[in-house]
């Protein structure tokens, strides 16, 4: 197998190892993964400062497991703002086109670019290594964090008033303080231990073997699944494309199948040259990475306690399909960050941070339900779930009702927050700005905190002194005007409607947008007081009763 | 859920779905049954009546 050509990040020994003063620093984030780069990054955009600590110096794990590979509209959308987006988009393949076969026939098929409005597509897949490569050059550009490599944690603790770590070096050990700690060390974490968070983790009987690989041929870069592989004993197998010609097929084995086994090269050599040879005759091909795994969920009882904030696979865990693991844990980084930064900032109340466990927990608890029903198809569990997903196949080879219960993967799309505006993600949907045409993340960029898109007719302008005092109550919310051109306010045009088509917005509504895109309350420009109410509970400020 | 009778025509129904098993194995009998049970639910699609059955058709197995 091929080593993979990563860049290699040197200790730098930390001022904490010669002896002297300690600054309690802002924010530490123990991983330097997927999630904990992302939230780096995120900060840094906010201006905010950062240690991570990451126990590798390199990027992926050890420089030898992809992970990671599809990324999702939402995180592309994320990539955007944080300034990642266009190095994603010119390294990885784009897809769209999903699908489902049993045996030699195609039964299902979807096709997620139809209906989407966002600048960013469906799907982008790349090794996750890349990924994390473009956040680590970003951060350093953005130049507020402070990245420590080889630098490990083994111990961590918490008073009222800050966090305390253990680091191992190569250079020795040291204590490290800050204010807030996010944990994104993944499943086996040590801080989350230490903090003495319980895990609830459930295993099941179905063996799977990854292999990453490199071939020239060409198919077709679109995800194909098949529920029943003649060339894979009849069991089901994944088609995924990635960067560099490599491809990622995924082998359902026998529930008894030995793991070490199935992790030597010419086991898996094996299960590639049978599938190829179907597709594409006698190929050269070149094995990139091996992995076999099985089915794991895993949640956190808690993803805050205190001053420790759990994140991404720290905090989470569940089966692959639909790309879930690693889309939420950029989304944990986002809902984190901009509410992070608030209460750093004096912006808001440290109650906003409880949000972030509430609304990330009902995430992953969605999460390892959407994936349980896929594991659930792909491996029925008795004699009459068997005849169930059988009969479901069937019957999807004729019927469009049959097709939409065939459960190969969820797609991975962005939560859905319980919020009085509705919780959805708004799109990056096509706006007209003052410097031409824009994006919606354009308006979110750097430090951006509420926003409140105002879709204004024309004679609306007496409105806006009223409107504008509602928006300052609670600290400045960033007030747009949709559609209408009002002398001395932030104007945007919605020349295709979609930004009204995405949120059913009409003329006289406001819409409360948050910084990570979701849609936190709905209101009407005549009626500001709610307005502003519906700005202090986004931002958990209580409310003074009025006449009390 | 409707437990009182609602089938129309209920003695040839059951006629047929009788008639449609014989000459069955066990095996293609539950595939008759899935396909059969996933058929009509497309015809019902009110999810709560959908919970309903599957917990009454559960009881006493």
């Amino acid at each position: 197998m091929t080593a993979l050509d990563l860049p290699v990040y040197e200790f730098a020994p930390p001022p904490e190892l010669q002896a002297g003063t300690q600054p309690v620093y802002p924010v530490v984030i123990v991983g330097g993964g997927l999630v904990g780069l992302s939230a780096a990054c995120d900060l840094a955009s906010r201006g905010i400062r950062s240690v991570v600590l990451d126990d590798d110096n390199t990027v992926g794990v050890r420089g030898a497991a992809s992970r990671g590979i599809a990324y999702a509209q939402k995180s592309l959308e994320i990539f955007d703002r944080l300034g990642i987006y266009e190095r994603v988009a010119q390294k990885g393949v784009r897809w769209s086109v999903g699908r489902t076969l049993d045996g030699k026939d195609e039964i299902y098929s979807f096709d997620l670019g139809r209906k989407s409005l966002s600048r960013q597509p469906p799907f982008i897949n790349l090794q996750q290594y890349y990924v994390e490569w473009f956040l680590v050059d970003r951060i350093r550009e953005l130049g507020l964090t402070d990245l420590r490599w080889l630098n490990r944690v083994t111990a961590f603790t918490q008073t009222r008033e800050h966090c305390e770590l253990a680091v191992v070096t190569p250079q020795g050990e040291y204590q490290l303080r800050a204010l807030w700690v996010i944990d994104a060390s993944g499943v086996n974490s040590v801080v989350r231990e230490a903090a003495g968070i319980a895990v609830e983790t459930a295993f099941a009987q179905d063996r799977w073997c990854i292999c990453d690989v490199r071939f020239k041929q060409p198919l077709p870069l679109e995800r194909w699944t098949w529920i029943s592989a003649p060339f894979n004993e009849h069991r089901a197998v994944w088609q995924h494309p990635m960067a560099d010609d490599v491809w990622r097929l995924d082998y359902q084995q026998a529930p008894d199948a030995d793991p070490q086994q199935l992790a030597r090269p010419e086991v898996a050599e094996r299960l590639v040259r049978r599938h190829l040879k179907q597709h594409l005759g006698e190929v050269a091909f070149e094995l990139v990475w091996v992995g076999p795994w099985t089915y794991r969920n895993q949640l956190a009882q808690r993803f805050r306690q205190g001053r420790l904030f759990l994140a991404g696979d720290a905090a989470h865990a569940f089966s692959p399909f639909g790309g879930r693991g690693g889309n939420s844990g950029i989304q944990d980084a986002e809902n984190l960050g901009w509410k992070l930064a608030a209460v750093l900032k004096g912006r808001a109340p440290e109650a906003l941070l409880d949000t972030y466990a509430v609304e990330r927990r009902a995430a992953a608890v969605h999460n390892i339900a959407v994936t349980a029903g896929t594991m659930r198809f792909l491996r029925p569990a008795s004699i009459g779930a068997r005849a169930m997903r059988d009969a479901i196949v069937s019957l999807a080879r004729r019927f469009a009702f049959g097709k939409a219960l065939v459960n190969t993967g969820r797609m991975s799309v962005a939560y859905v927050y319980d919020l009085q505006g509705g919780g959805q993600s708004l799109p990056n949907l096509p706006l007209g700005m003052a410097h031409g045409p824009g994006h919606l993340v354009d308006l979110l960029r750097g430090d951006a905190g509420l926003i409140a898109l105002w879709f204004a007719a024309a004679g609306d302008e007496g409105q806006a002194a009223a409107l504008g005092a509602a928006l300052s109550r609670h600290g400045t919310v960033r007030l747009v005007v949709v559609g209408a051109s009002m002398a001395g306010q932030e104007c945007v045009t919605d020349s295709d409607g979609k930004l009204a088509a995405a949120t059913g917005a009409t003329a006289g509504d406001v819409l409360l947008l948050r910084p990570d895109m979701h849609l936190a309350a709905r209101g009407r420009a005549d009626h500001p007081e709610r307005l502003a109410e519906a700005i202090a509970q986004t931002l958990a400020i209580e409310r003074i009763m009025e006449g009390a | 859920m409707k437990l009182e009778p609602n089938i129309a025509e209920a003695d040839e129904f059951v006629a047929r779905l009788c008639d449609a098993q014989e000459g069955l194995s066990l095996e293609q009998a539950l595939a008759f049954n899935s396909r059969l049970a996933l058929l009509l639910a497309n015809q019902v699609g009110e999810a709560r009546v959908l919970f309903d059955c599957i917990i009454e058709a559960r009881k006493g197995l």
